[in-house]
């Protein structure tokens, strides 16, 4: 089964909270107490002022495609292009950015802008991956 | 400009060049090709190979995928000098990093007085099962775990992200990318070694091209190659009685925001710039690197490279020998040879007539690993 041979996240101490919340079908980061920001890729410090006073804290997972491309070539073992890769910018905070795969459209649908809201997608029992359709959009309008 | 940064204008100097043919998969071993290329560049430099007593090799080869054996995948210090049977290297060394940075560190070892002629290698292999990188592993570890399960792996599909977002806010077009692409080809063909030689390409071509990473075709991304070049860096002092025309380096810069410039650094004016040879592992590089130059303003290098400005003939000539995209992907070597042969005046049909400075710019501009811009001049 390609879906079997996707790869996953490898969960380390840094990062095992983001991926139990998204299990949870919820999107959490680390947000630093001391200045306020929230960061990512996760870290124990905070990467602006190099606090530990770091508490992981739930976001609304809205946000705008920042930037996105299609893969048009098989570049990951598992993964049939093509497909939308896209960098979300979350509302909470400008420049807080993650990668997702715009999904719940056609890839010739995204434009950079376009609002967006988390979804996930489960891998097996004990992964899922946070993800972005548009808003308003749902899996049923399929 | 702190003294160190001062005082190393103009005491070194590029003297000798050595390069194979680009190929995009070899029959030959990339040792027996290094070997070529380091022999020529000694040859050209008017010396010998006992003369030879600092070496630079920057060896991480590309070919991932099938690993790195030395002197297959890879060429080590130990085996090129082993190669060649060179002893008594002063000061060698093997880095990770671009073959700017191999000048940088060869730069600093003259000054310092550790050697009198370095010389630096590239190698690139281009395996025959064409993969360099793979998002192979099911395992996504540190940063990947972020990106490879959403299937985002290697530069491309981020600098497809990169070209997007700059098309969105400025409203560049593809049809303007085109410049850049179009340069690379033109003047590869007065290149006999690039690996487009006698290949021209229309507008039409291009946009008919498939797309690899949309908005990124597969002609806005460099050709994996097999090649090998050399270059002999010594001392002004030592320079001056060389057969060709020194190419001293009259400036060397990070391109951190804040700190002195390559044309502060090097007394050199953009508008004395002769040719620039600029960074084009993928073709939107280029805005990016002329707008971080200061040649133009951040979200209008899109508009400006257009009308023949970036060809030879044109205001300032771009990528002279095709750079990435028409010689072949060289990893920025090709670059540095290029700027040093317009400097030496070599070049041929594709000489920029008088050619005084000649600026390198190396590496990924929206990177934050290492990236060089470097000012090459006659003096």
């Amino acid at each position: 089964m390609l879906q079997a041979e996707r790869p996953v996240p490898a969960e380390d101490l840094d990062t095992r909270p983001y991926w139990e919340a998204a299990r949870r079908h919820r999107l959490e980061l680390p947000r630093c107490e001391d200045c306020g920001r929230f960061f990512f890729p996760p870290r124990p410090r905070c990467s602006a002022c190099l606090s530990t006073n770091v508490v992981w804290t739930g976001l609304s997972g809205r946000g705008t495609v920042y930037s996105f491309c299609i893969v048009c070539v098989p570049i990951v073992r598992g993964i049939e292009p093509p497909y939308v890769v896209a960098q979300i910018e979350l509302v909470e905070q400008q420049g807080l950015r993650l990668v997702a795969n715009v999904v719940d459209c056609h890839p010739n649908d995204v434009r950079a802008g376009i609002p967006v809201e988390v979804t996930f997608e489960d891998l097996g029992d004990d992964c899922s991956l946070p993800q972005f359709r548009p808003s308003g959009a749902s899996t049923d309008a399929l | 400009m702190t003294d160190a940064e001062r005082q190393i204008r103009n005491k070194t100097a590029i003297v000798g060049v050595g390069y194979t043919p680009v190929l995009r998969h070899a029959q030959r071993s990339l040792g027996a090709i290094a070997m070529d290329a380091a022999l020529d560049a000694i040859a050209d430099a008017g010396l010998k190979r006992e003369d030879i007593d600092g070496y630079v090799g920057t060896p991480s080869g590309p070919a991932a995928a099938g690993g790195n054996p030395d002197g297959v995948g890879q060429i080590s210090a130990p085996y090129l000098a082993g190669a060649l049977g060179i002893q008594g290297l002063r000061f060698s060394v093997d880095i990770v990093g671009l073959p700017s940075t191999a000048l940088e560190i060869a730069i600093h070892a003259l000054y310092g007085g550790l050697c009198r002629y370095v010389l630096l290698l590239r190698a690139m292999y281009s395996a025959p099962d064409g993969q360099r990188s793979t998002g192979s592993g099911t395992r996504a570890a540190g940063p990947a775990q972020f990106t490879l399960p959403y299937g985002l792996s290697g530069g491309g599909p981020q600098f497809a992200l990169g070209l997007q977002r700059y098309m969105h806010e400025h409203g560049a077009t593809r049809e303007e990318l085109f410049a850049i692409v179009d340069a690379a080809r033109t003047h590869a063909q007065l290149n006999p070694v690039a690996y487009w030689h006698g290949k021209t390409l229309t507008l039409e071509d291009y946009l008919n091209a498939r797309f690899i990473y949309q908005p990124l075709c597969l002609l806005d991304c460099d050709l994996p190659v097999t090649t090998a070049g050399a270059l002999i860096v010594t001392t002004a002092e030592r320079a001056r009685d060389l057969p060709h025309r020194p190419a001293y380096v009259s400036g060397f810069a990070g391109t951190a925001p804040g700190k002195e410039t390559v044309f502060e650094l090097s007394g050199v004016e953009r508008k004395d710039v002769d040719a620039a040879q600029i960074y084009d592992g993928y073709s939107p590089f280029v805005w990016y690197w002329l707008e971080q130059l200061g040649f133009c303003a951040t979200g209008e290098a899109h508009a400006w490279c257009q009308d023949g400005r970036i060809k030879l003939g044109g205001e300032l000539p771009v990528n002279t020998a095709g750079g990435n995209l028409g010689e072949g992907h060289f990893q920025g070597f090709g670059h540095l040879r290029e700027g040093t042969m317009q400097i030496m005046g070599r070049c041929g049909d594709r000489q920029v007539p008088g050619a005084k400075n000649c600026l390198v710019a190396a590496g990924q501009p929206t990177s934050s690993r290492s990236r060089h811009a470097i000012m090459l001049s006659a003096l």
